[in-house]
């Protein structure tokens, strides 16, 4: 699935997390673009430990920090776990079971 | 511009006091918040009614506010403050009851750090600390600050060349300081590096004993005028230099440091000495990687040589380098009370009222505060310099 983030319709900056107005001019203008994003895979990480029992049975689950190219860092979910840091990847949303959306990295074509 | 700061001339700061950390309580944070003050008012001879100043800092006090406590313990101040910055709080709150001295708004002021804890407070902190990481953080694995702190650390390690075994240098030397401090929560239980290696995986790089321990308990001292200290025979310290930062480096895709950096310099320009003045360091321990940020942010050791340094370096309260986290720090005595913890131990070595664990000779000692992770890492950074006064 596509991925959305916010754009401010005033100053061009993307943003990540969502929030309600745009974190470089403060205008209100933001839009969703729906986009694949690209950036660099910064680090991994195995999670071990959870505080939900709906992810106690995934573990061990792999995040990891990517720099957009766009602009801002997002924590994603990694399932190839053949990725690297300083890999190129691909950022992508999918859905979970639960019906959530969680952003996925995956290596870029 | 951190040049133009004032002093905190004429400021005393008096009385530090624990209420005993549990790993939980079935009392809320009133309890520990209340008890605190009473300790606060026994150890320093001031009655009540002549308290009028009080600052709270707290992650379990919802849903009253600092003025429920001021009715609930029967209080009439004239000030009032509540400081929520996670483990920034200790120093922050310092800084701003200097500041009501020295104005004349308030002439003695209680700052409290206080939490109660029990089987769901972690939990539902944790779920919903901020809009940040309920959408972009908690859905991703449900790991708490477990999660960024993994990134965190694991990154530093990638750069720097860290390993797991320097990291453990920290947790091992609090954990010999707290076995010196009968009031950590693990105080009786040593740590070998051994058992910090082969501890339980929790996420990356993080073991067991990287983790701290969220529990019930308080921290808490009082500011007022050297005046008033010396009237009242007290012992007392004063600030020579403080400061604070937030945000710092955002632009960093992951945290490799923080704030520090930005006033490091001035704060000590300030106090009329460096980091070789410091007779004991007490930094904001949530994971051994911010401990090793703290030291290269606060001049100890160059950026990037933490992990080497606390090699060459003896952390422990009686060893010949730098006595660091003296009564063993979160990561041994447990986290309550928003970073209170460094603050009132750091006024404990240099008034001398330490006991088993006392760092000889101290006189003069920083403490460091760290916290609030909205996103993926830390935003605030304090540090205080503290000296004893003379009488």
């Amino acid at each position: 699935m596509i991925p959305v983030l916010q754009q401010c319709g005033e100053c061009r900056q993307y943003q990540y997390p969502q929030r309600n107005l745009c974190g470089h001019c403060l205008g209100d203008r933001l839009t969703n673009v729906p986009v694949y994003h690209v950036g660099e895979l910064v680090v991994t990480s195995d999670l071990n430990h959870s505080l939900e029992l709906r992810f106690t049975q995934k573990l061990p689950w792999r995040i990891g920090t990517v720099k957009l190219d766009c602009g801002p860092t997002v924590l994603v979910h990694i399932k190839d776990l053949t990725l690297c840091p300083e890999m190129r990847v691909l950022v992508k949303k999918y859905l979970q079971s639960d019906g959530s959306e969680l952003l996925q990295a995956s290596r870029q074509a | 511009m951190s040049s133009a700061i004032r002093d905190y001339g004429g400021v005393a700061v008096i009385a530090p006091v624990t209420v005993p950390y549990e790993r939980t309580s079935e009392y809320a944070a009133d309890w520990f918040i209340g008890s605190a003050l009473r300790k606060l008012l026994d150890q320093s001879g001031i009655g009540k009614q002549a308290l009028d100043g009080l600052s709270i800092s707290s992650f379990t006090l919802s849903p009253d506010s600092p003025v429920s406590l001021v009715e609930n313990f029967g209080l009439r101040l004239r000030w009032l403050e509540q400081v929520n910055l996670g483990g920034a709080s200790g120093v922050v709150a310092l800084r701003k009851a200097a500041r009501a001295i020295q104005s004349g708004d308030a002439e003695i002021v209680a700052c409290i750090g206080g939490d109660t804890a029990n089987a769901q407070s972690f939990a539902n902190l944790v779920s919903d600390f901020s809009h940040f990481s309920n959408s972009a953080v908690y859905p991703y694995g449900a790991a708490g600050p477990n999660a960024p702190f993994s990134l965190i650390t694991q990154h530093y390690m990638d750069v720097h060349g860290a390993t797991r075994a320097d990291f453990g240098q920290i947790a091992v030397s609090q954990r010999y300081n707290a076995n010196h401090y009968p009031g950590a929560l693990f105080g009786s239980k040593t740590l070998t590096l051994n058992e910090y290696l082969t501890a339980r995986q929790i996420a990356g790089p993080l073991h067991l004993y990287d983790c701290v321990m969220p529990c019930a308990g308080a921290d808490a001292y009082i500011v007022t005028s050297v005046e008033r200290a010396r009237a009242l025979g007290l012992p007392f310290a004063e600030i020579l230099s403080a400061d604070e930062s937030y945000n710092s480096f955002a632009e960093d895709a992951i945290q490799i440091t923080g704030g520090w950096w930005q006033f490091r310099d001035a704060m000590y320009d300030r106090a009329g000495i460096g980091p070789e003045g410091i007779d004991c360091l007490q930094t904001y321990d949530d994971y051994p990687v911010i401990v090793m940020h703290q030291l290269e942010g606060l001049g100890f050791c160059p950026a990037g040589e933490a992990a080497r340094w606390v090699n060459s370096t003896a952390l422990t309260f009686d060893g010949d380098g730098l006595p660091h986290n003296t009564n063993g720090g979160q990561l041994s005595v447990g986290q309550a009370g928003c970073g209170f913890l460094g603050v009132v131990e750091t006024l404990k070595q240099i008034l001398q009222f330490s006991g088993a664990n006392q760092v000889v000779g101290a006189t003069t000692g920083l403490v460091s505060g760290y916290g609030m992770v909205n996103y993926d890492r830390g935003l605030c950074s304090t540090a205080a310099i503290l000296r004893r006064g003379v009488q």
